[in-house]
């Protein structure tokens, strides 16, 4: 609970931070003014129709990111596991690259990435049926070793096709699309939807945290104490692959968030699904508000990937922590 | 179905097995056993590697369905319980437990609780009750000076005695356990023995355990179930199943009953 607060507190202050930063220098005061309706009538616009927006989808993506990549690290029973092992964001980069290829606008780019994270997801599903539901109720399973290969031949799918794509594809057309697969946050995009799958998502993962805390415990001691095994493998991997979804179709594919952040959590706070997962949320949202002020007003009016950023602050910062604690701890 | 009503009926076995066949790919592994454990009882399931006597506990657990035959527990059909209501009345110890991290031994001990706490949302943490139950049954496992270490950094019997903690956490009717002595020291084992006898001697509950250590059946055990080879077995009150005999055959290889005043031993000869 301490953790939460604090963590919440701490997101709540960078979400005020990323809203009075910017190329006009940081004013917190005026960041006052607009949100109540003073100040001048442009910095009012450019708070509230730019910086509040963007840090708003910045931490719902963080937020999903991070929640997704927790649930794939349980499901899989796999710490390398992140939210685009199972082969969501290839779907999704896949058909947005098309979408700007051929020239498309910004609301088609969206659907078209939708399109393609949702085909992903089928696949998936639709491949994966027999490993979902193959319990590993005699011996260690072996689902998640199934699924988890599932994934990554998909993945490598639609990374080949990508690769194709970007050879193929006019010179006019490269940078864009390289700016689509890096990931970037434009405030161009909605928050909206991003922001109300988060609370669902995380709503759905928090109900099913405890029989997540038996499952960790191996499959046959999670169905004698009452769980539906299989069930609830079908529902995280759902849950899991519709929240990178909605990262992915709002901020193309940012690394980094949903790999590290819950194993930076989980080093704090223990391998409690219950306090984990809520953690990761906030943690993942703080983590891409943060990141994503910084490469905008480092070197601004030039704005650096926001995923960049986050891989050179929080790469040193999860090794210092990694190397520092002593073998496995509390 | 309720899980209440059956638990509130106080007579009839706990479990009773009829004409049941296991198989392991293409294996037969016990064809046409029948069985019955009253509450009360102690089964020793003994037998060689490869016998049969995982598949077995699986079966009546509810785990995996068995080739033929029909499995009750309290005189209700294993396969029509819902796994929520079967873990309130049977708990099953399987052999390989998955190693968890990051997750204390009073957080692993808790985890038997997990079906006896409600769905609803308030109910996501375990109260008070909960938490001392957890305790209480690590302390009967020698572990309450170490309830906030991680389970990562216990060694292999500390580990396996959490996992007890956790079955004596869930407090079934009818216990089943694979290989429970497995990795424990010889007074752990004994400890082990000890404490599953007490459960069953209460009357209410029964305890189902696999045990390589043919002594330690034959002293704690009430009744033995010995996999005799040939997809056959001999069930039965342990002192009458328990001897020389039998068990030679069974393990092909010649055992010895050896009597010191009360204990009685049973080694390779």
């Amino acid at each position: 609970m301490r953790l939460w607060s604090l963590l919440a507190l701490l997101a709540l202050l960078a979400l005020l931070l990323a809203s009075s930063c910017g190329t006009r220098g940081c004013a917190p005061l005026q960041l006052f003014d607009a949100l109540f309706g003073g100040g001048d009538a442009l910095t009012r616009e450019i708070i509230l129709r730019l910086r509040l927006p963007r840090a708003l989808a910045g931490f719902a993506v963080g937020g999903l990111l991070a929640l997704a990549g927790a649930l794939m690290q349980v499901l899989l029973r796999n710490p390398l596991a992140d939210p685009y092992v199972l082969g969501v964001s290839g779907g999704a980069s896949l058909f947005a690259l098309l979408a700007i290829w051929f020239g498309a606008g910004s609301v088609l780019l969206l659907g078209a990435s939708w399109a393609g994270a949702f085909a992903s997801i089928g696949l998936l599903f639709a491949l994966g049926q027999r490993s979902l539901r193959a319990p590993g109720l005699l011996r260690a399973s072996e689902a998640p070793t199934r699924l988890l290969l599932t994934g990554v031949m998909l993945a490598s799918g639609w990374g080949a096709l990508i690769t194709l794509v970007l050879t193929l594809a006019p010179d006019a057309k490269l940078r864009g699309m390289l700016f689509w697969l890096i990931g970037e946050l434009s405030g161009a995009q909605p928050w909206q939807p991003a922001m109300v799958a988060l609370v669902v998502a995380l709503a759905v993962s928090v109900a099913m945290s405890r029989s997540l805390n038996v499952m960790l415990a191996g499959d046959a001691r999670a169905f004698a104490l009452g769980v539906d095994v299989v069930r609830l493998r079908i529902a995280v991997c759902g849950v899991g692959a519709a929240a990178t979804a909605f990262a992915v179709t709002t901020a193309g594919s940012l690394g980094f968030v949903g790999l590290l952040v819950p194993h930076a959590v989980r080093r704090i706070a223990g391998n409690d699904q219950r306090v984990l997962l809520p953690g990761c949320v906030l943690a993942g949202g703080l983590l891409v508000v943060l990141a994503d002020t910084l490469a905008r007003t480092v070197v601004a009016p030039q704005q650096l990937p926001v995923g960049a950023i986050m891989a050179l602050i929080g790469v040193p910062a999860f090794l210092y922590v990694l190397l520092r604690s002593p073998g496995v701890q509390r | 179905m309720k899980a209440a009503s059956p638990l509130a009926r106080n007579e009839g076995a706990l479990l009773d097995v009829r004409a049941l066949a296991l198989r392991a790919g293409p294996r037969v592994l016990l064809r046409d056993l029948t069985l019955r454990v009253e509450r009360g009882q102690f089964w020793a399931i003994v037998g060689p590697n490869g016998a049969g006597k995982t598949t077995l506990l699986a079966a009546l657990a509810g785990i995996a369905a068995p080739e033929a035959g029909q499995i009750d527990l309290l005189g209700q059909p294993i396969a029509r319980w819902k796994p929520a209501d079967a873990a309130t009345v049977r708990g099953f110890l399987p052999q390989h437990v998955d190693p968890l991290f990051g997750v204390s031994v009073l957080q692993a001990a808790l985890l038997g609780r997990h079906p006896h706490q409600g769905r609803r949302f308030a109910q996501m943490w375990e109260s008070a009750e909960d938490v001392s139950i957890a305790i209480d049954a690590l302390e009967q496992v020698d572990l309450q000076g170490l309830a906030s270490r991680d389970v990562a950094t216990l060694s292999g019997g500390e580990r396996q005695r959490a996992a007890i903690a956790s079955l004596l956490a869930q407090d079934p009717l009818l216990y089943l356990l694979d290989e429970p002595l497995s990795h424990l020291d010889l007074h752990h084992q004994h400890a082990a023995m000890q404490l599953l006898r007490r459960r069953a001697s209460d009357g209410q509950r029964a305890v189902v355990a696999s045990v390589h250590d043919l002594s330690m059946a034959a002293r704690f055990a009430t009744h033995a179930l010995v996999f005799t080879g040939g997809a056959a077995c001999v069930s039965g009150p342990a002192a009458a199943v328990l001897d020389e005999t039998t068990l030679s055959a069974a393990f092909g290889h010649r055992v010895r009953r050896l009597v010191d005043g009360e204990t009685v031993a049973l080694v390779a000869g």
